[in-house]
């Protein structure tokens, strides 16, 4: 039998990157809330710079539970399974992934949110991929430039602005959508290999400039200013110059005296009553069973977990799944391809064994809608990024270029020679929802506690490669511009489990598509929300953590005001 | 990381009687880094043979010594001590690849069997790399291959990269916490540090079960 607890305002699942966020403008309204995780705290101590440890091997924390629950995947319906990931490296943890990602913090581009009608107006409604469930989102860029705002000075987000008010300024991305003012702090600093590919894209009439990084420059508030350690990828920030939500918008909700965290707390279901409202949440801790009955409910575990957990909380009101009486949970699902790299040789040494994966030169030239799309087999594009970031044993594995063999001594001597030598590019493109792309619980598969884990049905599709083969064409030349003498191209890959998973919760106003209104809130249950990219329907070119968190204090400030009517 | 060396730093300061902020008392501390030093050796005699039996750690022991051998650039593998590193990872966070070890070293020696009549470890080096070549595509090769170069180039802590052989064959100048502008340019790079993470006093070793 669960203990019943204290009824509270607002119950939060999962603090991490969204949930985070979300505590502090509803606590800072006065609303009790209480955030459930499934980690525990970390600190400083527990961010060694250890890369067997931090890329190698699952991470350290308390409680494995993403580990325990790695979605499975196979390409279609017909298919058999791919093998099982060994590892899924998101976090378990107060702050959730946003201790260990690499806090490139983007705002999305206006095409983002307008792929279905700006595609229609400029190329023709014929070019949206065929079986692409994609829809407009309720709102353009306009709505939410107030919350990217608020939330990138909360974090501490570093950059160069392109667009302040419509006035364009070269040194950041002339292809952003304005914003009001600069950001908080100037960029993270450039290297001689910085500047080197800077000036090789501008030699091609491309617009290079510093990425956006919720990495402090300097110091910020009480955080200090980046070290550039080089451990930066999967790694915790030994200094809290990384703007995880365990340093920034959780403690400070927490001083407001209205948000308590209670860690190694498991919700295993939400709540309903009879007519079907939210009466609250069921969690783990220990071997103990709680209920912890709120007034609302913000669930923010991460897509694969946003979609299991609503699944798996079957009532009679709700016989497949809280709020998925229209059958759209697990629908729309997407991950950002970011696979199909490119990487270069270079004659010189590029000293790269320090720094960190978000001191780096983007291009954004070829991303979303900012060149014509009339002559390419395709919508969308990339961002095409280079950074410096390199660690000992990642640097040993490096590809050999068809120049030495994979092993013995003609091998050593490459790798002797060139492990400072070689430079893999991070691009992300476009992905699109399709119908047959989607997720479900797994009917073998179970995680600890005996639920079935999350399963996943997806592969990119023509949109996609074609997109991936055009961006790694610009890298190729953008890295041949620059001096490269050896260039290799990877795969695409698969659709697996994925660090950037969007959708299965999409919002949009109808409810016969999408799982969450224009606010965030279930079409179907007045008195639950989602957080998180799964309620995204389309990716960008971007990484999606800072339009996560934007979205995430929109529907926490809008809940605080409406909380009383529900 | 108690099961990868036998005792943790932790204890280490702890069995030599210093406690807390004690360990920054300078003389005390070399005193303390002394006996450190000895403990680990003894937890690295320890730790030789952990999971393999004689035979197949000998057999691995060969094998990485061809894929990153001793040579003209300098020692390999095995000074690097990458074997051990295998062997005792094999109980620890690559539990997983136990079997595939024994199968493959099983198959390592058959195929060397049959081609030279003779267990690998007694083949010549010439011969060894020829029973390699044939299995170079597989996934045992390709296991073996990962794990070597995980205990060639990773953080001494775990037993390998010893004497910071791994490091200094690629030029990796060492873990600093602080890196200057001038430190991160082409034209001024940073000078060797031979510091592993954990010999900054502020981190904590923590086990990791699970690896690849
Ligand atoms: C290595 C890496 C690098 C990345 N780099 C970037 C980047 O540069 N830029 C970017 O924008 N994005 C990046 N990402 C992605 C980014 O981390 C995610 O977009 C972001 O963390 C998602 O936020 P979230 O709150 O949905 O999930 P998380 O931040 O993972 O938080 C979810 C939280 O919910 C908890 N939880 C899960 N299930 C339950 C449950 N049942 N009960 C209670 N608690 C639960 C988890 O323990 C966790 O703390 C990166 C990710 C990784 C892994």
């Amino acid at each position: 039998m669960a203990t019943n607890l204290k009824k509270t305002d607002v119950v939060i699942i999962g603090m991490g990157a969204a949930g985070g966020v979300a505590a502090l403008p509803l606590a800072q309204a006065g609303i009790e809330v209480v955030g459930l995780e499934a980690g525990t705290w970390l600190a400083a101590k527990d961010f060694a710079p250890d890369e067997l440890r931090n890329n190698f091997r699952a991470w350290p924390q308390a409680i494995q539970k993403a580990q325990n629950e790695i979605p499975t995947h196979r390409p279609n319906a017909g298919a058999p399974s791919s093998p099982r990931l060994a590892i899924h490296p998101m976090m378990n943890a107060v702050g959730g992934t946003s201790l260990h990602y690499w806090a490139q913090s983007w705002r999305l581009s206006p095409w983002d949110f307008k792929v279905v009608s700006e595609t229609t107006r400029r190329y023709g409604a014929s070019r949206i991929p065929k079986g692409s469930t994609v829809e407009d989102w309720p709102f353009g860029i306009e709505e939410i430039e107030r919350f990217y705002d608020i939330v990138e000075q909360e974090i501490g987000v570093s950059g160069k602005a392109g667009n302040i008010n419509g006035t364009i300024d070269p040194r950041g991305n002339i292809f952003e959508a304005p914003r009001k003012r600069e950001f908080p702090m100037p960029p993270l600093r450039w290297s001689e290999w910085h500047d080197r590919m800077a000036s090789a894209a501008r030699g091609l009439g491309w617009h290079p400039f510093p990425g956006p990084a919720a990495i402090n420059t300097k110091s910020y508030g009480n955080r200090s200013g980046c070290a550039y350690h080089g451990y930066c990828n999967r790694g915790g920030c030994h200094v809290n110059a990384k703007g995880s939500t365990a340093v920034t918008t959780i403690p400070k909700a927490m001083k407001t005296g209205k948000l308590s965290v209670v860690t190694q707390a498991s919700v295993t279901s939400i709540n309903v009553d009879g007519n079907g409202r939210v009466t609250g949440v069921t969690y783990v801790k220990g071997r103990e069973e709680f209920f912890q009955p709120a007034t609302a409910v913000l669930l923010a575990a991460y897509t694969y977990e946003n979609v299991r957990t609503l699944l798996l909380s079957k009532s009679k009101a709700f016989p497949n799944g809280l709020s998925n009486n229209h059958g759209q949970v697990g629908r729309h699902y997407l991950t950002h391809a970011t696979g199909g790299g490119v990487t270069a040789l270079f004659p010189m040494k590029l000293n790269n064994w320090y720094g960190l994966p978000a001191q780096g030169v983007a291009v954004d030239d070829w991303a979303d809608d900012s060149f014509d799309h009339s002559s390419v087999d395709f919508i969308g594009g990339g961002n095409l990024f280079v950074y410096s970031d390199r660690r000992p044993i990642s640097a040993a594995g490096m590809n050999t270029f068809g120049r030495a063999p994979a092993w013995g001594s003609a091998w050593k001597a490459f790798v002797k020679e060139n492990a400072d030598k070689w430079h893999g590019a991070y691009m992300q493109k476009t992905t699109l929802p399709y119908e047959d792309n989607y997720l479900d619980l797994d009917p073998e598969v179970k995680d600890p506690l005996g639920l079935p884990v999350c399963r996943i049905t997806a592969d990119f599709k023509d949109n996609e490669r074609n997109a991936a083969t055009f961006c790694q064409d610009k890298m190729e030349q953008w890295y041949r511009a620059a001096g490269a003498v050896e260039i290799v191209r990877g795969p695409l890959g698969t659709m697996g489990p994925s660090t950037h998973a969007y959708g299965g919760t999409r919002m949009g106003k109808s409810a016969e598509t999408n799982v969450v209104n224009e606010w965030g809130l279930s079409h179907e249950v007045p008195n639950l929300g989602v957080l998180g990219a799964s309620i995204m329907g389309t990716s960008g070119a971007h990484n999606p953590t800072l339009t996560v968190q934007a979205l995430a204090w929109r529907t926490a400030e809008y809940l605080a005001r409406n909380l009383n009517k529900m | 990381m108690t099961s990868h060396t036998g005792v943790s730093r932790r204890q280490l300061f702890t069995r030599a009687g210093v406690a807390g902020a004690a360990i920054f008392a300078m003389p005390e501390f070399s005193r303390v880094l002394g006996i450190r030093q000895q403990l680990v050796a003894q937890a690295q005699t320890q730790m030789q043979m952990r999971t393999l039996t004689a035979p197949e750690l000998a057999a691995l022991t060969a094998m990485c010594g061809r894929i990153i051998p001793a040579d003209a650039n300098g020692p390999g593998a095995i000074e690097a001590k990458a074997p051990q590193y295998i062997d005792h990872s094999l109980s620890g966070a690559l539990a997983g690849a136990r079997q595939s070890y024994a199968e493959g070293l099983a198959a390592l020696d058959a195929g060397s069997q049959q081609k030279f009549g003779a267990p690998f470890v007694k083949l010549t080096p010439a011969q060894q790399d020829a029973v390699l070549t044939d299995i170079q595509d597989g996934p045992f090769f390709n296991l073996v291959r990962g794990h070597t170069l995980q205990g060639t180039f990773c953080d001494p802590l775990y037993g390998g990269n010893a004497n910071f052989i791994g490091w200094d064959l690629i030029g990796y100048p060492g873990v600093r916490l602080n890196v200057t502008a001038a430190e991160q340019n082409m034209s001024t790079p940073a000078t060797r540090n031979h510091k592993s993470a954990y010999d900054y006093l502020m981190f904590s070793k923590t086990e990791t079960m699970n690896g690849h």
